[in-house]
């Protein structure tokens, strides 16, 4: 159920707010990379349940006015009360969150990238502390609060991710100043290059539901957006060096044959090319290595793909990048004026992937 | 893993309500017909109890939510059954019941959260018209505990009660009411009481008990099977003796079919309301006197009416309204307080929720006196006194007046004519003919029963008096008027109620409907009005000390109803329904009563004479000071406990402030005191210093000892008080932050 739709970064800010509303909500709240919910940064406003409570109340306040029933009237200011000491409840188990950005991991554009937050309570200034006791009448404290980015700009309710700290009431455990939850949230990358993410919603109708406290975050969130890789024919491919034309290549990719030695495994490589036996015998974990991995090293060369878009162009590039990085063929790139010498690995390959990203503002080292 | 927790949730918000609200409300909906049931019919309950089992049936999953046409079916077969059951009065029982009727069958097709919230709030509506019958403080308190159970409903819900038991639930329901309280009573205290909006008309058929209109014998017999409360007096001075109390209500002259009621003659007396000045005035007192009968402090005494739907009244002879509105009833229309010719108390309007006024017992008046001396001299020993009421109780007859009151059928009751015109051979003096006819109910064997047998309307004073001779007061008392009016003497049926239950703890008289009674008042020539109390010659237990007693032999005392009273033999009981009787009248003294006078006086007292204008201000000032006093309240709650915290943590959050102050990057909430070292340095503090802040912090934080070790303890303190000094010393610079 998470993540029920991934927010569109595309999608921006525009829908949402008209410009005048944002632009005073851009005022009010400007990007930090750490924000703490508070007086200043907290909207409240009924929701449609509280706007027919709220006429529920003024109904039975008529009818004890006008029957001239005391009791009756009693119970119309009873459910006044309750609705503002919701108000407050409300308040305080939202105040005192503080949400920070922590990074987000790059994703190929079309793909979810994930950012990743940190929740955490911050109550020493405010309210709360080793008591254990937040909001009031309860034990709990930022129970039910969602947060994530709208996702699309007709519902705001509904599509958010959940997030929340746990009651320290039920855990058993000691409250303590601040307990640190981080929460990942998945955000659609449709672009190439450095996105900003929108403004993140964290919002709660806790506990009743009838008032909704919200506030709009902007943690200046960045997300590194790779290309989508599309696989493109190179300009001239057979001049290249490793000469191969398509169907060699995927052969080559299927079969890596010519087991060519072992060497320690680093994380982030495939699972399948484990020697497990080994790791049976020695308990250590290696990679096999194939003999076409210590072939020469490819240049994968912005030139071969001269004469198309930039953005296809990047794309083509990134596929290819990503092929070599599968058949385990040291690679460099060169990018214009800028260029990666070769190699291989994770570290390696998400070097290029960055900067294809983010050309064409590479500083240029060739 | 956060996300998980959640998934209920959000689950809840794409299909189907959310299974923590479920039981919450269906215990709305047992709580909400329990509240109605009296007055609601039967096979209503009924199909409510079929409701609940079906939908907890669908709750454990073994049962599935009604298709449309089942609910079309239910929703057609229950409005039929509502049509007839209600026969085409609109009333305020059937308006509930109707309205309860829609409400259970909301719960059967209560599939979404949307649904469900629209039935919290038909809950939150249903709960406090349960106030409309009954507003005691044991109804006050089930309603609001039923809608704290709403108000989790509501919680569930919306999710906010995940992970949560049901004891959890309930204190956090009632921890919110708990904070809503206080807002509550000011805006109680403060909220401007109107006048109604607009007149609604609020009929009811059983809600209220009470004496009706006309008089037919087994008609009072009825109402004495009924404990329920008329109305409570609190005299300022000692309550006079049982005996003496005749509340006086209702006059009826006119006797046909077997049945007493009110001629329109009557009625035009009993309209023609005034004002107690008007009326003394007439009476032939001039100003001098009525100012001195209305400000005589001796016997004032105070009536809380409960609600019974009627505009009249109970008062004892010759005493004066003093109250010119009723009290709790805070419209300028709805109480003025008046009284009749014949004395009895009227309002501009039936009184449809708890209500009290005030009356006086006028000082002696002589001329009564007098006449009380020559009834005496027919008294024969051993039978109740007849009593002069003196000129307050009547209006002096005319040839019109005279004719009405002895009006008889033109035939009927053969027997009781003979027999009165025969007794009326025997004496010439009126009194002494009255006496003659009590010794007669007393020495022939009457039978004083809340059993008696059913009799022909045209031939019941007949077939009572010489057949039956069982019967309850209404029988004695129909009996006697007929025979006197037989006999040539003015009489009248009074109803009302005789007596009282005494609260020792309260020190208030209770009035129950067992109470009720009926009485004689006739006109002799010479003396005026007096009464005729034929059943205190039956029965004089009746009147000395009330029913129970009357009729302990027969054990026929509320035998058709289970309640406290009944068993008010066993003391201890007694003395538990007296405690609650005296909480309930204290209850409606000073809550329910608080109307519009009241309110007015309590807020000039501390703001000197207010308009309702002010009251206005008043209220909306309290209202909004008292909302954010609570706000407040909320937000300073957990710096209270933080400073009641142990002092090193203070020292150390004063400490983490004045470097925050200082620009600092102490936001990471979990820095350890070897860090602050550093993070103090950087601030610009000396280093010595600093490390022995944050090494006499990190002593006094992790090495605790057990606070029983007297000498270590005092070393913490000495450690303490060095750290202080130390950071007194401490100086910080402002620095940029790092961050």
């Amino acid at each position: 159920m998470q993540g029920s739709a991934p927010a569109e970064l595309d999608s921006q800010r525009t829908g949402y707010f008209s410009s005048v509303v944002q632009r005073w909500v851009s005022r009010r709240l400007p990007p930090q990379s750490r924000i703490r919910l508070g007086h200043k940064n907290v909207f409240i406003l009924p929701t449609r349940w509280g706007l027919m409570f709220l006429m529920t109340v003024v109904l039975v306040l008529i009818a004890g006015i006008n029957y001239q029933n005391s009791m009756i009237l009693a119970t119309a200011f009873l459910f006044f009360a309750v609705f503002v000491v919701h108000i407050h409840m409300s308040f305080n188990n939202f105040a005192g969150l503080t949400v920070a950005f922590h990074d987000a991991e790059p994703a190929h554009a079309g793909e979810e990238a994930l950012v990743n937050l940190t929740v955490c309570s911050t109550r020493a200034a405010g309210t709360d502390s080793g008591s254990g006791r937040g909001t009031p009448a309860t034990g709990d404290r930022h129970v039910a609060i969602q947060l994530g980015w709208p996702a699309s700009t007709a519902s705001i309710r509904y599509q958010l991710i959940h997030t929340g700290l746990p009651s320290t009431d039920q855990a058993g455990e000691p409250g303590s100043e601040s307990e640190l939850q981080s929460t990942t949230l998945p955000i659609k990358c449709l672009r190439r290059g450095i996105q900003r993410a929108p403004r993140l919603l964290a919002t709660s109708v806790y506990p009743l539901g009838l008032v909704r406290v919200w506030s709009w975050l902007d943690l200046d969130i960045e997300v590194l957006v790779y290309p989508r890789p599309i696989h493109g024919e190179a300009n001239g491919a057979d001049a290249e060096s490793e000469g191969d034309s398509q169907p060699d290549r995927k052969l080559r990719q299927q079969q890596p044959v010519d087991f060519d030695g072992l060497r320690n495994y680093e994380l982030g490589e495939s699972r399948s090319r484990i020697a497990w036996k080994k790791y049976a015998q020695q308990g250590v974990l290696y990679t096999k290595l194939f003999s076409s991995e210590s072939a020469d090293p490819v240049w994968i060369d912005q030139a071969a793909y001269a004469g198309r878009d930039v953005e296809l162009q990047m794309s083509n590039l990134c596929a290819e990048v990503l092929m070599r990085d599968q058949g385990h063929q040291p690679y460099g790139l060169r990018l214009g004026k800028w260029k990666l010498a070769p190699g291989l690995g994770p570290q390696h390959r998400q070097e290029a992937l960055e900067a294809l990203a983010r050309y064409p503002e590479l500083t240029p080292n060739a | 893993m956060l996300e998980r927790r959640f998934s209920t949730a959000s689950r809840a918000d794409a299909a189907g309500i959310n299974p923590q609200g479920i039981p919450w409300l269906l215990l709305s909906l047992a709580l909400a017909a329990l509240l109605h049931i009296q007055h609601t019919p039967i096979w209503l309950n009924i199909a409510l109890s079929g409701i609940l089992l079906w939908r907890i049936m669908v709750f454990r999953g073994r049962f599935r939510l009604p298709q449309l046409w089942v609910k079309v079916i239910l929703l057609l077969l229950g409005i039929t059954l509502f049509i007839v059951s209600a026969r085409g009065q609109f009333t305020i029982e059937n308006a509930v019941g109707f309205f309860l009727l829609t409400y259970g069958l909301k719960l059967l097709e209560t599939g979404s959260t949307r649904d469900a919230y629209l039935f919290v709030f038909m809950t939150l509506f249903l709960m406090p018209l349960g106030f409309l019958f009954d507003q005691s403080i044991f109804t006050t308190l089930f309603v609001f505990i039923s809608l704290g159970f709403a108000f989790i409903a509501l919680m569930g819900i919306n999710g906010a009660l995940e992970r949560t038991s049901y004891f959890g639930a309930v204190k956090r329901a009632f921890g919110l009411f708990a904070w809503a309280l206080p807002i509550l009573v000011v805006a109680y205290i403060v909220f401007p009481r109107l006048g109604p909006i607009w007149s609604m008309p609020l009929n009811s058929t059983s809600a209220f008990t009470g004496l009706s209109e006309s008089m037919m014998p087994g008609q009072v017999s009825n109402l004495a099977q009924s404990s329920e409360r008329a109305f409570r007096a609190d005299f300022d001075g000692p309550p006079p003796p049982s005996p003496t109390l005749y509340w006086r209500a209702l006059a009826m002259d006119l006797f046909t079919a077997g049945q007493w009621s009110r001629s329109s003659q009557q009625r035009g007396i009993d309209e023609s309301r005034m004002l107690p000045q008007t009326r003394l005035r007439r009476l032939g007192l001039d100003d001098q006197a009525i100012e001195a009968a209305l400000s005589s402090p001796e016997f004032g005494y105070e009536i809380l009416l409960d609600a019974h739907n009627r505009d009249w009244g109970f008062s004892l002879n010759a005493s004066i309204p003093t109250s010119r509105q009723l009290s709790g009833q805070s419209s300028n229309r709805g109480g003025a307080v008046l009284q009749t010719l014949d004395g009895l108390i009227r309002f501009a309007r039936p009184v449809k929720s708890p209500a009290a006024y005030r009356l006086q017992s006028l000082p002696f008046d002589e001329a009564a006196v007098e006449a009380q001396g020559r009834l005496q001299a027919a008294h024969i020993p051993g039978l109740p006194q007849v009593i002069a009421l003196g000129a307050t109780a009547g209006l002096e007859l005319n040839d019109f007046h005279r004719r009405r009151l002895l009006q008889l059928p033109a035939d009927g009751n053969p027997q009781t004519r003979a027999f009165a015109a025969e007794l009326r051979e025997k004496h010439e003096d009126q009194a002494a003919f009255i006496y003659d006819l009590l010794n007669h109910f007393r020495n022939e064997p009457y039978t004083y029963t809340l059993n008696p047998p059913v009799l022909e309307p045209d031939s019941n004073v007949d077939d009572f008096l010489f057949g039956a001779r069982r019967g309850f007061c209404e029988h004695f008392a129909s009996a006697t008027a007929v025979i006197l009016r037989a006999a040539g003497i003015p009489a009248r049926i009074m109803t009302g109620y005789q007596g009282g239950e005494f609260n020792s703890t309260g020190g208030f008289l209770v009035v129950r409907q067992y109470d009720a009674h009926a009485w004689v008042e006739a006109w002799l020539e010479g003396i005026g009005w007096v009464r005729v109390d034929p059943t205190a010659a039956v029965s004089p237990l009746r009147i000395e000390s009330g029913l129970r007693s009357a009729v302990a032999e027969e054990g026929s005392f509320l035998s058709n109803e289970l309640s406290l009273s009944r068993f008010s033999g066993i003391s201890a009981l007694n003395w538990v329904s007296m405690r609650l009787e005296y909480t309930n009248y204290l209850w409606q003294k000073w809550v329910i009563n608080y109307d519009q006078k009241t309110q007015q006086n309590l807020l000039s007292a501390f703001f000197g004479d207010v308009d309702i204008k002010q009251v206005g201000f008043i209220a909306t000032g309290a209202i909004a000071g008292m909302i954010i006093l609570i706000g407040l309240m909320q937000l300073f709650r957990g710096r209270r406990h933080l400073r009641a915290q142990d002092p090193v943590v203070r020292v150390y959050d004063r400490l983490l402030r004045r470097l925050r102050r200082a620009g600092a990057d102490v936001s990471s909430s979990a820095i350890t005191p070897r860090q602050l070292c550093g993070i103090m340095q950087s601030a610009g503090a000396d280093p010595q210093t600093a490390l022995a802040i944050s090494q006499r912090l990190e002593r006094l934080l992790y090495a605790r000892r057990p606070q029983a070790d007297e000498a270590r303890a005092r070393a913490q303190v000495n450690e303490l008080r060095q750290l202080r000094g130390l950071l007194r010393k401490l100086t910080l610079q402002k620095t940029s932050t790092p961050n």
